[in-house]
């Protein structure tokens, strides 16, 4: 198990303030979702907690030690991060693919071990891909090409799982696959997994946690059946909604209006 | 075809050619006398001599400036994660044009030992001015974009140097002209001795690093999540670039194409890992430098077509084809 968290962190690109004094704590072994509008600042939050970005001031505690003291490879084996559009070199194997996750826990003496290959045995299994392991990555579907990233995050077998939009430019039944999948590793697995979604009614499905950044902060968080109301979606989003439960799941559900369909 | 199959018919392509090399000329020489030549020579056999004194030197520079430059396009290919990105977008072959046209104008015609020391100093000077411009304001972000960028625009800066400088110097032209134009031959080994350990250390010190590129392909973000120290890599392999392609542009002048096609050959015939693909880049490099080699000595007799000129006569029409039959592999 392990946990992270940012305290007080500030972060941005060139002048431009990005994360304002954010503090949050992911809850552990749970299914955490960043969710806001464009620009809010939950990709660059994700990529700070990752340490892809240095904060100006404040501190990323990986297992309450800061993350910008601790070596890179120890971070990497607790830590695995799967960012936004990756893009598999041209003429990659799944397998190949799949065995980079491998790469913290080698060292220069002991190159591949048993356990290496193992993992990525499992790893594959995981992920439903043992019978696509030797074909080209560029001959995937985009929902085999994106559980192959995710397999290779899970042979990286890191106690922690952060997601840059893990299912955008997918369609919902493999939007739908991606997440059961992401379910799977956090009940089977206990893997404290963070990520940053779109949709509100995938997000209100399958996340134990969800937290709302609106301008660089953090807004509210809580469960998503305490997040989710029609002020707060319209507070975050400036979206006017309404929230009914969903029938068959329980979970909320939000029913967007528009300027064409007032409430 | 298994992988040790393509690498060992790669080996083999390479041998035919380096045998061939030390055979054909102006003067054909048999297979039997020129490995004799090679091994065991005879000190009057004048065809022993031909092939000591002049073939084998241009096969080992054409060997070793192959190899360096197909191993300098992949590493570029690979930082860049650009296709087209080959070692002259860090402006190597345009600053070291431009060290030898000042060399020309000032000094006249100098050693080619001067010549040589120059190239390099003018390709490893200007590789130094594209990565300070690319990585001046920061190195978050798009790094090897940048570089590419800053590398376009520098080297049409060092270009337009050269010319402007060999329009006032007409004389330098047509001492630069064959040197531009890329050639292997009329080098002593002697003089190319330290050129030639450059590039070597800088062929084996790429050993150390193939695991870490092969994490780097994945994307620099993947990369630094899987604990890969990005910059420190991509400083490390453009240091290598300048080694190689700087001491093959001072060995052998100008032959751009060799860097950006080769690697999409061995790309299309070896498993994408970095441990197996840069060998076979620099297999194939060699072999393709050494046929080009031969070609152009022998095709329009008494005269010698450039290597550089060559290496793009046929190289160009076997890019082609291997990009033609990897689309009717897919469908």
């Amino acid at each position: 198990m392990a946990t992270v968290a940012a305290h007080n962190v500030s972060v941005g690109y060139q002048k431009q303030r990005i994360l304002d004094q954010l503090s949050v704590d992911l809850p552990e072994g749970q299914i955490s979702v960043l969710v806001g509008s464009n620009g809010c600042g939950k990709s660059t939050l994700l990529k700070t907690l990752a340490r892809l970005m240095s904060p100006w001031s404040g501190q990323v505690l990986l297992d309450g030690t800061a993350i910008h003291e601790l070596p890179t490879q120890t971070v990497a084996r607790r830590l695995a991060l799967l960012p936004q559009h990756p893009v598999a070199p041209e003429g990659i194997t799944v397998r190949q693919l799949v065995s980079l996750g491998r790469h913290p826990h080698q060292s220069w003496f002991e190159q591949w071990r048993e356990e290496d290959e193992r993992c990525v045995e499992e790893a594959l299994a995981h992920t439903g891909l043992s019978e696509l392991s030797e074909r080209g990555v560029d001959t995937l579907s985009g929902g085999q090409r994106q559980r192959a990233w995710i397999a290779l995050t899970v042979a990286q077998n890191t106690p922690l799982l952060l997601l840059d939009e893990p299912t955008s430019f997918l369609d919902l039944t493999h939007q739908m696959e991606v997440l059961e999948l992401l379910q799977t590793l956090n009940r089977d697995q206990g893997k404290t997994v963070v990520m940053v979604l779109h949709d509100l009614n995938l997000a209100a499905r399958y996340a134990d946690h969800i937290v709302a950044i609106k301008e660089g902060r953090v807004h509210a968080q809580g469960t998503p059946a305490e997040i989710f109301t029609a002020e707060r979606i319209h507070e975050v989003f400036g979206l006017s909604c309404r929230i009914i439960t969903d029938p068959y799941f329980n979970t909320p559900l939000c029913i967007p209006f528009g300027a064409g369909f007032p409430a | 075809m298994s992988t040790r199959v393509r690498l060992s018919l790669l080996v083999a392509a390479f041998l035919v050619a380096a045998l061939s090399s030390l055979m054909v000329g102006a003067h054909w020489i048999g297979p039997a006398t020129a490995l004799k030549g090679l091994i065991a020579p005879a000190p009057e056999a004048v065809d022993q001599l031909i092939v000591r004194s002049s073939r084998l030197p241009r096969t080992v520079v054409a060997m070793v400036v192959g190899a360096s430059l197909a191993v300098a396009g992949a590493l570029m290919q690979t930082l860049t994660r650009n296709p087209l990105a080959s070692p002259g977008l860090l402006g190597i072959n345009s600053g070291a044009t431009f060290a030898v046209v000042l060399l020309v104008a000032w000094a006249g015609s100098a050693s080619l030992a001067a010549w040589s020391l120059g190239a390099f100093l003018g390709a490893a000077l200007a590789a130094a001015i594209v990565w300070w411009v690319a990585m001046r304001g920061g190195t978050s972000t798009h790094g090897p974009l940048r570089l590419v960028l800053a590398g376009a625009a520098l080297s049409a800066l060092f270009t337009a140097f050269s010319q402007a400088l060999l329009v006032i110097d007409q004389q330098g032209l047509d001492t630069v002209l064959f040197w531009l134009a890329g050639a292997v031959d009329g080098r002593a080994p002697s003089e190319l001795a330290p050129l030639m350990a450059v590039a070597l250390a800088a062929g084996l010190g790429c050993i150390p690093l193939t695991r870490a590129m092969n994490v780097l392909a994945a994307g620099e973000s993947m990369a630094r999540g899987l604990g890969i120290k990005v910059h420190r890599l991509q400083a490390l392999m453009v240091g290598l670039v300048v080694a190689l392609s700087g001491a093959s542009v001072a060995m052998a002048g100008n032959i751009t194409f060799v860097g950006l096609i080769v690697p999409h050959m061995a790309r299309r015939l070896l498993p994408a890992d970095h441990r197996i693909f840069l060998p076979g880049c620099a297999l194939l490099g060699a072999t393709l430098l050494i046929v080009a080699d031969v070609i152009g000595r022998s095709v329009a007799q008494p005269r010698e077509i450039p290597v550089g000129v060559m290496t793009a006569l046929i190289g160009a029409p076997m890019f082609i084809a291997l990009l033609n039959r990897q689309r009717s592999a897919h469908g």
